[in-house]
């Protein structure tokens, strides 16, 4: 787990990161030897740039983005706990979850957590709605050169259209659930985490 | 299919004693001789022949008659007229004749063809544990074998077929996963299997004492070998199909001829090493498809999945036709009720065991388990077919003394699964509630954000540091973009972008969907119109109430209602007919004129527009209801009723062309949707027409909104399109004119602020889905400037 004293985990920490993220110990602990490795100022916290250096975020089209996602509003440092609450949004749902308390709240790697994650790249200005703007920038991103701008915006215009329910012209994080229900997001968003 | 098939198998096969019987021929090509003659000599005994013979004499009178005439043929001399040349034709004759009562039954029997496959798991453990316990089971079995007879026999027997899989389960839709697992396991069934038989084969001639270690670890690296091999030569034979028809351009004709061939050399190959063909094939077809799908014509993808599918079917149909005059060639087979009964048994729970076990252990590695119920299916259709009887019979009977003893078996074991758990797996399927296949098209939201989430797993996967499987496969697509498709893709596929193909798929879809809806509610019928409407008759033709209401294509009518303010815009347009290649043919909305007529029957096209108060919001079916539009229970768009332009054109072979071509191309994974053929006629619009259009006083129709959307994109993307492609004069044609001006619709839904449609629009623009369709369907032409000569194939 690395030898620098001062940001070895601790049991609590552990425990209570569990406890937030539902990760498993041993997860954990390896998520948090490549949290290390990846923070080379060793001041256990994450920069941009840290991210950036991974070589395969940068042919990614949403890289930038979801690098930014992993920064708390307006901060430019993450620390551990962060960097694993925002991984937890990729856990797989297990059915033992599903029966949890219902007065417990929502695990961050349930449905809507998840499509909120995903709703926030879209969602630069974070005014809860996605605008035909910033809907052409995801695509513009995603699509490369291959298409004109105008067949862009025709894609955008009719994405929009076939989302949009109340008339605003953009979508609202629930016109974007409701678009998504025949989608199996459970499975489309989440990543196995080596036990 | 195949019960009535081998019941009816000794249909042809009377046509074939009765064609020989007279010139007592032995040896018949066919090598059915033994068991024909068997027959003869037993004639009614049977139930089933003394149908087959009644039937026979009522079908195959000619097989009858010809023997006698035959005989006495042969004795008379001179020249004869007309002769029974019996003998010449008797081979092709019969084959043709048992395929094509084995097809009928199958018309007969309609939903279950049943020709088993099933694809298992392929294990060579769970063989191997079969095949040492049904070992056990001589104890109770009176046959001669030792052990490696019996493992001989279990690695043949546990062979599970990829015909009878895919035979099920395409008939019983499950999901695609379990479709995946099952089918993939038969595939690669052939590997082991085949190896394992041959591995054994050569034991048991060696003799079991002589059979050292070294021959195992052989065995064991000669599996590794012939299954990696195989997979290694299709994969190269897969490069060289892709880069050959990368350079198809100029010889469409000939783009199926390519892959058959290919394929076929791919087979060859793996042969001629005595590696898996198999596989060879199969991952041949693997790789390529990406690319040679992208390269070849719509025509030659048609041309190349049905020929597969017929030749599939000839196939199947053959083995099962020999398989049961094996059954009843009792010269062939000896019986032992333990052997069989065990092995029947055995079977069933060993495949059981091995399924349950080798799921556990997947599914610690699995993101989503595989529940009972898969297992049960997976291990349900587990059916043995041609390949366990293929191999069994090429057994050496001097080297295995059992041999009879096991084809018996083999054949029972054969009948058994194909017929009982073939024809029970759909109830069980059904009963058990297991996840269907959906075949829901995704929609422009679910493919962007699908695309979206495979990007964010991949950078997440990225930063987490694990290789998962979204790691892989984007170094795979990156690997994919910058090599391998700039080898095998051609130049003009290669720019393509997949979300905008999948965008223009959708839009081409809804706009299909859109138009059948109208049509419907507003009783309106496509019609193609050729030759000078002379009167406004009534339309004859109906529309049934249901999912398919029947377009009218009556080719005998010469006078397509036309709306009473349009007939000399039609009758002008039918001066110059050849302008008109042989590309299409127009279709025109007509409403019906049924005597009961609805009463906003009025003759302006804006009346017919108004109509949506009246008309029954749409059914949620999926296919009628408006997919952007769900819920909100829009008026359907009304349809511009003027006539367009009438273009007499060989309607016959255009119509034919377009369906086939349409309908593949506009629908190609759910040939059944039903709109489509009638959409796709109403797609195939002909030719530009130098017809004028009448400036419509209606182009300020009502449409509802959310076609018109789509009608908007499409035209942009069509502009965009004719723009890029064809460097077009815009707006100059005046073909082009009135296109652009269906697709821009000037006011959009009032309620939704319309997306700015940044082509000028222009005055007196109109609307007209007919014209609309076309455009939308000719939209990327062969890249000539010349609109006329615009094929109907092209799409």
């Amino acid at each position: 787990m690395g030898s620098r004293a001062s940001t070895l985990l601790r049991e609590e920490e552990i425990e209570e990161i569990k406890k937030e993220t539902g990760f498993s110990h041993s997860q954990i602990t390896r998520l948090y030897s490549r949290f290390t490795s990846l923070d080379k100022g060793e001041n256990g916290t994450l920069s941009r740039e840290d991210f950036q250096r991974i070589p395969e975020l940068a042919i990614n089209p949403l890289g930038d983005r979801i690098i930014n996602a992993f920064f708390p509003e307006g901060e430019d440092q993450v620390n551990f706990r962060g960097f694993m609450r925002t991984l937890a949004h990729f856990r797989p749902i297990e059915d033992n979850e599903k029966n949890k308390n219902p007065t417990a709240s929502e695990p961050l790697n349930s449905r809507s957590n998840k499509l909120l994650f995903a709703f926030r790249l879209y969602d630069l200005d974070r005014d809860d709605k996605i605008s035909r703007d910033e809907l052409l920038q995801v695509l513009r991103m995603m699509v490369g050169v291959n298409i004109s701008d105008e067949q862009l915006g025709s894609i955008a215009d009719r994405t929009i259209q076939e989302a949009d329910t109340n008339g605003d012209s953009c979508i609202s994080f629930q016109e974007f659930i409701k678009v998504l229900e025949k989608v199996d997001v459970e499975q489309k968003m989440s990543i196995r985490f080596l036990h | 299919a195949v019960p009535f098939g081998l019941m009816l198998l000794l249909l042809p096969v009377a046509v074939d004693l009765l064609g020989t019987a007279a010139p007592q021929l032995q040896g018949l090509a066919l090598g059915t001789a033994s068991p024909v003659h068997h027959l003869l000599h037993r004639g009614p005994e049977y139930g089933a022949p003394g149908i087959a013979l009644a039937r026979s004499a009522a079908e195959e009178p000619a097989g009858f008659g010809g023997e006698e005439r035959d005989a006495a043929e042969h004795h008379s001399g001179g020249y004869r007229v007309v002769q029974w040349e019996w003998s010449y034709v008797q081979n092709p004759y019969i084959i043709a004749t048992w395929l094509l009562v084995a097809s009928l039954a199958k018309i007969c029997k309609s939903a279950s063809g049943v020709c088993v496959c099933v694809c298992v798991c392929v294990c060579a453990f769970k063989k191997q544990i079969h095949v040492l316990l049904s070992a056990l089971s001589s104890l109770y079995v009176h046959v001669q074998a030792d052990l490696m007879d019996f493992l001989l026999f279990g690695a043949l027997i546990s062979a599970v077929d990829p015909v009878a899989v895919l035979a099920v389960f395409e008939e019983v839709h499950v999901n695609e996963t379990l479709f995946i697992i099952v089918f993939g396991e038969s595939l690669l069934n052939d590997a082991v299997t085949v190896v394992l038989y041959k591995v054994y084969i050569s034991f048991v001639e060696v003799g079991a004492a002589n059979v050292q270690t070294a021959d195992y670890f052989k065995g064991v690296a000669s599996f590794l070998i012939v299954s990696i091999g195989g997979t290694l030569v299709g994969l190269v034979f897969a490069v060289i199909l892709g880069f050959i028809t990368r350079f198809t351009k100029k010889v469409r004709i000939i783009e199926p001829l390519f892959v058959f061939l290919l394929v076929y050399l791919a087979y060859l190959t793996a042969e001629l090493f005595s590696l898996s063909a198999i596989l060879s094939m199969t991952f041949c077809g693997i790789g390529a498809n990406k690319y040679v799908e992208a390269n070849i014509s719509q025509k030659s993808r048609t041309t190349v999945k049905y020929t597969m599918k017929n030749l599939a079917s000839i196939a199947e149909t053959i083995i099962f036709i020999f398989l049961g005059i094996s059954a009843v060639d009792k010269s062939k087979w000896a019986w032992d009720t333990g052997l069989v009964s065990c092995t029947l048994i055995f079977i069933f729970v060993f495949r059981a065991a091995g399924v349950v076990g080798q799921t556990w252990l997947l599914n610690r590695f699995r993101l989503v388990p595989l529940d009972k119920i898969d297992q049960v299916v997976m291990s349900y259709g587990g059916l043995r077919g041609a390949v366990a009887f293929a191999l069994v019979v090429l057994l050496d009977g001097e080297k295995v003394k059992a041999k009879d003893y096991f084809v018996a078996t083999t054949i029972v074991v054969v009948f058994f699964t194909v017929m009982f758990q073939g024809l029970t797996i759909k109830p069980l399927v059904k009963w058990l509630k297991v996840p269907r296949a959906t075949n829901r098209k995704p929609t422009i939201n679910e493919e962007i954000h699908e695309r979206a989430f495979d990007h964010i797993l991949t950078a997440v996967e990225d930063i987490a540091g694990l290789q998962g499987y979204h790691h892989w496969r984007d170094k795979w697509e990156q690997f994919d973009k910058n090599y391998l498709s700039k080898l095998l893709l051609s130049k003009s596929k290669y720019r393509r972008s997949e979300l905008w193909e999948a965008y223009q798929k959708i839009n081409i879809r809804d706009a299909i969907s859109v138009i059948d809806q109208v049509m419907k509610f507003n009783h309106l019928e496509l019609r193609p119109v050729h030759e000078v409407p002379q009167s406004h008759r009534g339309s004859d033709t109906k529309e049934d109430g249901g999912d398919k209401p029947r377009r009218n294509v009556s080719w005998q009518d010469k006078d397509p209602m036309l709306f009473p303010m349009e007939p000399e815009d039609t009758k002008a347009e039918h001066s110059d007919p050849e302008k008109e290649e042989d590309v299409g043919i127009v279709f025109v909305a007509h409403k019906a004129e049924t005597p009961k007529q609805r009463p906003k029957s009025v003759p302006a096209a804006l009346d017919v527009c108004q109509s949506p108060p009246a008309v029954p919001s749409p059914p949620p079916s999926e296919d009628n209801h408006l997919p952007w539009k769900a819920g909100l229970g829009s008026p359907p768009p009304c349809v511009s009723v003027e006539a367009t332009k009438i273009i007499p054109v060989d309607l016959q072979q255009a119509w034919n062309q377009s369906i086939s071509s349409l309908e593949s191309v506009s629908s190609p994974p759910a040939l059944a949707e039903p709109v489509h053929p009638r959409i796709s006629a109403l797609s195939r619009l002909g030719g530009p027409r130098p017809a004028s259009y009448t400036p419509p006083s209606s182009s300020t129709s009502v449409r509802a909104p959310g076609p018109q959307s789509p009608f908007c994109f499409l035209e942009k993307k069509k502009e965009v399109q004719e723009k890029e492609e064809e460097e077009e004069e815009t707006g100059v044609s005046q073909e082009l004119q009135p296109l652009m001006s269906n697709l821009r619709p000037p006011e959009l839904l009032p309620p939704h602020p319309p997306p700015p449609p940044p082509p000028p629009p222009g005055p007196g623009r109109r609307r007209n889905p007919c014209v609309y369709l076309r455009s939308l369907v000719t939209a990327p032409p062969p890249g000539t400037s010349e609109l006329h000569s615009r094929r109907p194939t092209q799409l």
